[in-house]
């Protein structure tokens, strides 16, 4: 990992929080009145349908949208917009890529806003980028253009370009849809190293089991926060039904409220 | 040969005309990078004619011209802005409506002057004869202006082009660099325009940069080559324009055009004819093919 300085982070006080958070698209509401807490050094899966509020929240507490009422709070003050400590990777990046940018200027990205304006990245920094292009897999691909990337790549291109940001906050929208088995898991096995660090990981997703295998605290929403604990307490019949309106069968194996992530591999 | 290069050098407005087009070339060149990569080149011809008015109305009144031309383009870029806001118009759209609405204002107050009917044309289609010394002093002064603050900001602008919700979601205030950019390219835009006239100045903006993007993978040096190409393509047509008597903006856009298609075809990377002809090397004849091909080309780039 690259290093970052995880003695400036206080374990005992939330890093995020909302109150009474409610965001309005004209007339419709995408999220109502939702007051939550993310503490230090936890991974939180959000859970819900299509359309239930998901990216609105990930949005609101990166800063990019405003709320229409409450309040989203960073390290104990209000947030008005977004700030370089808290990463937001978006479910489809608008990312131009037939830019003309390696990757591994792609990963310097992340360091631009915490480096002189005038000095060109040093040797440090560009080994800073390959450690954590390493870290995703990709360090054999630095030097070509980020086009090139299959969807997979360029996703595992932008968390390590998280990673040298050295954000205290790591936000994902739906990180796993349209990639492999073993970037998914390269995924978990990346947020668990950097939960061990300190950051704060909040991320959505559609998989039940990812919810399960990889994170503290799930939250399911469906406009409003329908349930939040850990995943074995939450994911029961009840609150799926209720999340996702009747729209799910829940295969109870063996008593286990949910299947707890042994990988059904032939 | 060498005589035919060093004739039109001996007429001091040729000199002013061609140390301005070298100046023009770079600094087009450059920001045109931006503007190509960013795909926004409807926008820079709409500023181009949308600084008519600003024109028109600084030659009735007196005043000086490139203020005027850069006042209007300030104006209808920031009204683009605001247009395009409504739910309903798109930017594309608010480009349109503004861009055609200022040309038209511009030519109508032109020609309301029946004096003015002569500079009309050069303001469209430029004039190398109109380059004083003083034009240079400024040209040069915004150029390097403009080159100065495109450098300042080359990261935050490098962001903002490539990845707007990256760049908005570390906090950078994106509609800000936006305006600042709208700003350099209307800046631009105006020391152009004597040299080219506003209907080809576009040509400098993307021209050398879609050349530049054809033989490079890197944006330190599509910047670079942009701006070279920008600046070659200038000088080449302002000889042909002293010797064929053709209006210089053409000559000079024509120019830039022919470097543009020599790339296109011939751009050592991924030009179509070098493709088509290290395909043939490649792949010869199948009987004289060797059994194992180890041709570089199967590799990824």
């Amino acid at each position: 990992m690259p290093p970052c300085d995880p003695a400036a982070i206080d374990q005992s006080e939330p890093v995020l929080s909302t109150r009474g958070l409610s965001v309005h698209f004209g007339a419709r509401s995408a999220l109502d009145d939702v007051t939550l807490d993310f503490m230090p050094g936890t991974i939180t899966s959000l859970l819900g349908p299509n359309g239930a509020g998901k990216s609105t929240l990930l949005k609101s507490l990166a800063g990019v949208i405003q709320p229409s009422h409450g309040s989203v709070w960073f390290r104990g003050r209000e947030m008005r917009r977004p700030v370089p400590d808290i990463t937001y990777i978006p479910q489809r990046s608008g990312a131009e890529w037939t830019f003309p940018i390696s990757v591994v200027d792609t990963v310097l990205l992340g360091l631009a806003r915490r480096t002189p304006r005038f000095r060109p990245f040093n040797r440090a920094e560009r080994d800073q980028a390959l450690e954590a292009l390493r870290h995703v897999g990709l360090e054999p691909l630095a030097n070509v253009q980020i086009g090139a990337l299959s969807g997979g790549q360029q996703q595992r291109v932008f968390l390590a370009r998280a990673l040298v940001a050295c954000g205290d906050v790591l936000l994902l929208d739906e990180p796993f849809t349209g990639v492999d088995v073993p970037t998914q898991d390269l995924f978990l096995e990346l947020f668990e190293n950097l939960r061990r660090r300190g950051v704060t990981i909040v991320f959505a997703t559609h998989d039940l089991e990812h919810a399960v295998r990889s994170s503290s605290r799930a939250i399911l929403i469906n406009n409003s926060v329908i349930a939040d604990g850990p995943p074995a307490q939450v994911l029961n019949e009840s609150v799926l039904t209720r999340t996702f309106q009747g729209r799910i069968m829940v295969f109870d194996t063996n008593g286990a409220p949910v299947d707890t992530g042994s990988r059904t591999t032939p | 040969m060498i005589d035919r290069l060093i004739e039109p050098w001996q007429s001091a407005f040729m000199q002013n005309a061609f140390l301005a087009i070298i100046v023009i070339g770079i600094v087009s060149g450059v920001i045109g990078t931006f503007v190509v990569l960013r795909g926004i080149g409807f926008l820079g011809d709409a500023l181009a004619h949308a600084i008519f008015p600003g024109l028109a109305i600084a030659f009735i009144t007196g005043g000086n011209i490139m203020v005027g031309a850069f006042i209007a383009a300030v104006i209808v870029s920031l009204g683009i802005g605001a247009v395009s806001q409504h739910h309903r118009v798109n930017n594309d759209t608010a480009i349109g409506v503004l861009f055609v609405g200022a040309f038209a204002l511009g030519i109508a107050l032109m020609t309301s002057q029946s004096s003015f009917q002569r500079d009309l044309t050069s303001f469209l289609f430029g004039s190398i004869l109109g380059v004083t010394r003083d034009d240079l002093a400024i040209i040069s002064a915004v150029a390097l202006g403009v080159l100065a603050i495109l450098y300042y900001f080359r990261r935050e602008i490098t962001m903002i082009s490539f990845d707007r919700d990256f760049a908005s979601a570390t906090g950078l205030h994106v509609w800000r660099y936006d305006q600042l950019f709208l700003v350099l390219l209307a800046l631009t835009i105006v020391t152009g325009l004597q040299m080219v006239g506003n209907v080809l100045i576009l040509a400098m903006l993307i021209t050398p940069a879609a050349t530049a993007r054809l033989l490079t993978d890197r944006l330190w040096l599509m910047t670079v080559l942009a701006g070279a190409i920008g600046a070659v393509a200038g000088v080449i047509g302002l000889y042909v324009s002293w010797y064929q008597q053709v209006a210089s903006g053409s000559a000079i856009v024509l120019s830039a055009t022919a470097c543009f298609f020599m790339a296109y075809l011939f751009a050592p990377a991924n030009g179509i004819i070098t493709q088509r002809v290290r395909h043939t090397m490649h792949h010869p004849h199948p009987e004289t093919r060797s059994p194992v091909d180890v041709s570089a080309d199967h590799l990824p780039r």
